[in-house]
């Protein structure tokens, strides 16, 4: 029977115009996501390679001037310039080092924050600096959202899968076919029954076949495309689940249309915007405006706790001299700032915080109402699985900022120590300099959570609704 | 005016629908909570910019005693502004940076970009007056007219209504007018509600003026889809495909085509990469003055040129002090060098905004899109023009230091110290945005083309219905 009716739904489809035209649509638009997501990566492969060659002469460069220079066979007057000198090669500048970031894998699945994300993180005296090819990206371009494989799957999957289920049984009803399918020696349930299931797989079929090649073009690995098939066919299952909702309300092809893009619009146009309104109300992000001023401020404070502060370093190193600001030589001046560098940051560390809470609050508030509609549990899951969302990029700047701290304690104990670098050290320098995997965040099982409850009260006039009921459906 | 009787009739017909009533309640609440999400956008951004600004003039005007050029690399910040129309329209506001640091030697680039202190989601976009008019209220047309021809045919009364004479430009006459009221219905009301929130915050004659410009977009706009959904409607010969069909439409020009042509231009005129555009700037600063490094080959060579034209054999010996020239000289090659590479990235963003526009063919949303966020100020054009003034200003402050070491240190001290007086008197930054005129230039293609489409979709639409077929 089931057989039989998946032979029929095969042959009903491939035989409708429109249906090949809806599958050619989703289809361009599927590999148009995956040759964006290709370009992309393609593009931030090309910059991080850059970096990483730039970064590589540098090193090479200044390892065979510092060579030279303690071996006597060059001389370098400007200690700013000198490559031998911790100070001027890890921190200055000119110097510091660049801590690569190497692309998402999933990047081409669910941009999500990654074209906003910087390709390397500088390590300099004032701190890290982001290195981002977005700095000279057309923001009118950002601002309209990427083309990628997840807004195919979240934006325009559901129309696919609406086009062709919202008429379903209400078609056979208006073409008189009804009559001849009832008049058949077998119950009504289980052609009802068989018939939605013959049409889902014929539908998740085509799905997948235009997803996963895509996909695996995309340069997406087959892990993360079995977890995002898995993904696509049960949001495509809901979408499914909803239109077979509509036909039971026994109405014409047209009333079945229009309430399943009604639906469609609310859910996947209307909930996304709302949710960021919002959340815009109820916890307001602050500009950042006022960031840097209030850095600016808690520096002068701090310029004046400065003297104070210093009595404790020569406190504790009796050894050195403290001389007025005008016999100071340069290095006695770094040595202080380089004491008063994590004093510094603690100092500022309450203004970071109030920003990164209120914007941490104001993200936390969005992903709890991204249960409002399964389109964004999707993209809440999607971009989570590519590690482009928003938990990804935090935790891969925590990792960035441990390894400047690594970096700077390394630099500051070697200019402490008044030690020249050599060879072996520019060696230890480069194992510091290795390209930072990103992070993905931790999985979270919202997304399945909430998938089940969609999924179950979709289902639930099929699974509530009486024999009688059904068959009048049909 | 058997065109009015039509009209009449079509708008007694769409009234009287439940359908009509349902999309007009769903569309106010939605405008309405628009509003309310984005009323105090604009007032509450200023007053945190406005304030950002005045401590930030504080700090330069109380900064501790110290030498000219200290003060250079100091250096200020500068806060991109806010415009009253931006509550409409964000346009790409969240995603350029709104604060610049000012300082000798460097142009920054601005920092902070909003989004980036949000989630993922909000990149999905929010609900604002400009995204109900631009994205949703042409699916409100879609979802009155789409049966305005096709049922009729379906009916049988477009038989009986061609069969009594009626031709068919006046049956395409009316039926516009028709739905045109209807849309005017709403949409009047909802661009009075808009100018509510413009007039909380008190905004001058001329952003009356964009507004009324930005609101003859919208309805021109609007007036497209009319014609569109009557084209598809006469063309169809069921509703239920010209539904379908308009949906299909609808869902091209508003969600796919922005989408795909903006990144059909980003991979025609790429930018360049955060790396190539550094070593570019970095090859061309090189190779000039640094007002750093007195032994740079052209600084040396400016050295022996300025000595010569003095008739001095040591630069101690010229009549100004040559750390401020050289710093001076420094700085020009170096905004010089700065302002081309940027001029250079903004013709790439032109480029990328030309395909956009010559793309208006497949979208007129991407229109309505360009000229609304001109007119709201929330373009690339404004946001570059905000660059612009505060690169000048950097300039002309960096200028008024050089030149007070100049003139008035002697060389080679850099233990002189300028107070806080001096720096109270250094210009101050005050920056307008650009005039209503020259916002009008610019939108105007954009707007012409717009109204094109308008005037095209009508003659399309009459042509179509010349050929309409009564069964």
């Amino acid at each position: 029977m089931f057989l039989l009716q998946l032979q029929y739904e095969w042959k009903h489809l491939s035989r409708n115009g429109a249906a090949w035209l809806l599958l050619l649509f989703l289809g361009g638009a599927m590999v148009f996501g995956a040759y964006n997501g290709r370009q992309r990566a393609a593009r931030q492969k090309q910059a991080v390679q850059a970096l990483k060659t730039a970064q590589d002469e540098k090193f090479a460069a200044l390892e065979a001037e510092a060579d030279s220079i303690v071996k006597g066979l060059k001389k370098m007057e400007q200690w700013w310039l000198d490559p031998t000198n911790p100070l001027t090669v890890g921190l200055l500048r000119k110097g510091g080092g660049t801590l690569v970031i190497e692309p998402a894998p999933g990047q081409a699945l669910a941009v999500g924050m990654s074209d906003l994300q910087p390709e390397a993180y500088a390590m300099l005296f004032g701190g890290g600096a982001a290195r981002g090819s977005s700095d000279y990206d057309n923001p009118a371009r950002l601002a309209l959202g990427a083309f990628d494989l997840a807004f195919v799957i979240v934006y325009l999957l559901p129309l696919f899968v609406i086009a062709l289920t919202y008429n379903l049984l209400s078609a056979e009803r208006e073409q008189g076919t009804l009559t001849l399918l009832l008049s058949q020696p077998v119950q009504g349930r289980r052609i009802f029954v068989s018939k939605m299931l013959a049409r889902f797989v014929v539908l998740s079929l085509m799905a997948t076949l235009l997803f996963v090649p895509s996909a695996i073009w995309a340069g997406i690995g087959a892990g993360l495309t079995a977890q995002a098939t898995g993904a696509t066919l049960l949001y495509g299952f809901f979408w499914f689940l909803m239109a077979l909702a509509v036909n039971m309300l026994q109405q014409n092809s047209a009333f079945n249309a229009l309430a399943c893009i009604g639906a469609w619009l609310l859910l996947v146009v209307v909930m996304p915007a709302l949710v960021n309104m919002l959340a815009e109300k109820v916890h307001p992000v602050p500009s950042r405006a006022g960031y840097e001023n209030a850095l600016r401020t808690a520096d002068i404070e701090f310029e004046k706790m400065k003297p104070a502060i210093l009595d404790t370093f020569y406190d504790a190193n009796p050894a050195l001299e403290r001389k007025p600001d005008d016999a100071k030589s340069p290095r006695d001046w770094w040595l202080e700032e380089l004491y008063l560098l994590d004093i510094r940051k603690a100092h500022v560390a309450d203004i970071k915080a109030l920003y990164e809470d209120k914007s941490q609050s104001h993200a936390d508030f969005a992903r709890k109402l991204t249960v409002l509609s399964p389109a964004l549990v999707l993209h809440d899951y999607l971009t989570g699985l590519a590690g482009t969302n928003r938990d990804a990029q935090l935790a891969t700047q925590e990792v960035l900022e441990s390894k400047a701290q690594t970096w700077l304690d390394w630099f500051a104990a070697k200019y402490a120590a008044d030690a020249k670098l050599q060879a072996a050290d520019y060696a230890a320098i480069r194992s510091m300099l290795e390209p930072v995997q990103p992070k993905q965040s931790e999985g979270s099982s919202n997304g399945l959570l909430w998938s089940v409850i969609y999924l179950t009260l979709m289902a639930l006039p099929l699974i509530l609704g009486r024999r009688r009921q059904m068959m009048a459906a049909i | 005016m058997k065109a009015i009787i039509i009209a009449r009739q079509e708008l007694r017909s769409i009234f009287r629908e439940r359908r009509f009533q349902a999309a007009a309640a769903i569309l106010s609440i939605l405008f309405a909570l628009s509003v309310f999400g984005a009323w105090d956008y604009y007032a509450s951004n200023e007053k945190q910019h406005a304030e950002a600004a005045r401590t930030a003039r504080a700090h330069w005007d109380n900064q501790e005693d110290k030498n000219p050029h200290s003060a250079a690399h100091y250096g200020t910040f500068v806060f991109k502004p806010v415009y009253p129309l931006s509550f409409f329209d964000r346009g790409i506001d969240a995603f350029t940076g709104n604060t610049l640091f000012l300082e000798g030697h460097v142009m920054h680039e601005a920092k902070h970009r909003a989004v980036a202190d949000r989630s993922e989601l909000s990149r999905l976009g929010a609900l604002t007056p400009a995204f109900v008019l631009g994205i949703l209220f042409p699916l409100f047309i879609i979802v009155l007219g789409f049966g305005s021809i096709a049922s009729e045919r379906e009916s049988g009364n477009l038989r009986i209504l061609l069969a009594q004479g009626l031709r068919p430009a006046d049956l395409f006459f009316g039926k516009t007018l028709g739905l045109g009221v209807v849309v005017l219905s709403l949409a009047l009301p909802f661009l009075l509600l808009g100018g509510l929130g413009l007039a909380a915050p008190g905004a001058g004659a001329e952003d009356w003026q964009r507004y009324g410009l930005m609101s003859a977009g919208y309805l021109i706009y609007l007036g497209c889809f009319i014609h569109l959904t009557l084209i598809v409607s006469a063309f169809a010969q069921r509703a239920n495909v010209a539904l379908v069909a308009l949906l299909g439409i609808w869902i091209a020009m508003c969600l796919i085509s922005p989408k795909a042509v903006a990144d059909f231009a980003a991979w025609s005129h790429p930018t360049p990469s955060w790396q190539a555009y550094q070593e570019a700037l970095q090859y061309d600063l090189k190779n000039g003055v640094d007002g750093h490094d007195p032994s740079a080959e052209y600084s040396k060579k400016l050295e022996e040129e300025t000595l010569k034209k003095h008739g001095v054999s040591t630069v101690d010996s010229l009549p100004f002090n040559w750390d401020g020239f050289i710093m001076q000289k420094g700085e020009e090659h170096e905004t010089y060098v700065f302002q081309k590479h940027k001029d250079a990235l903004l013709a790439i963003y032109q480029q990328q905004q030309n395909l956009l526009e010559a793309s208006a063919l497949l979208s007129p949303y991407l229109l309505v899109n360009l000229s609304s966020q001109r007119l709201a100020g929330t373009d690339v054009h404004t946001f570059h023009n905000f660059l612009a003034a505060a690169e000048k200003y950097r300039v002309a402050l960096v200028g008024e230091l050089n030149n007070d070491l100049m003139l008035n240190f002697k060389y080679g001290d850099w233990d002189g110290k300028r107070d806080k007086a001096f720096f109270a008197s250094n210009k101050k930054f005050e920056y307008r945005g650009p005039a209503f005129r020259e916002v009008w230039q610019i939108s105007r293609p954009a707007m012409a083309l717009l109204f094109g489409w308008y005037l095209l979709s009508g003659l399309l639409g009459l042509f179509v219905f010349q050929r309409i077929k009564p069964i």
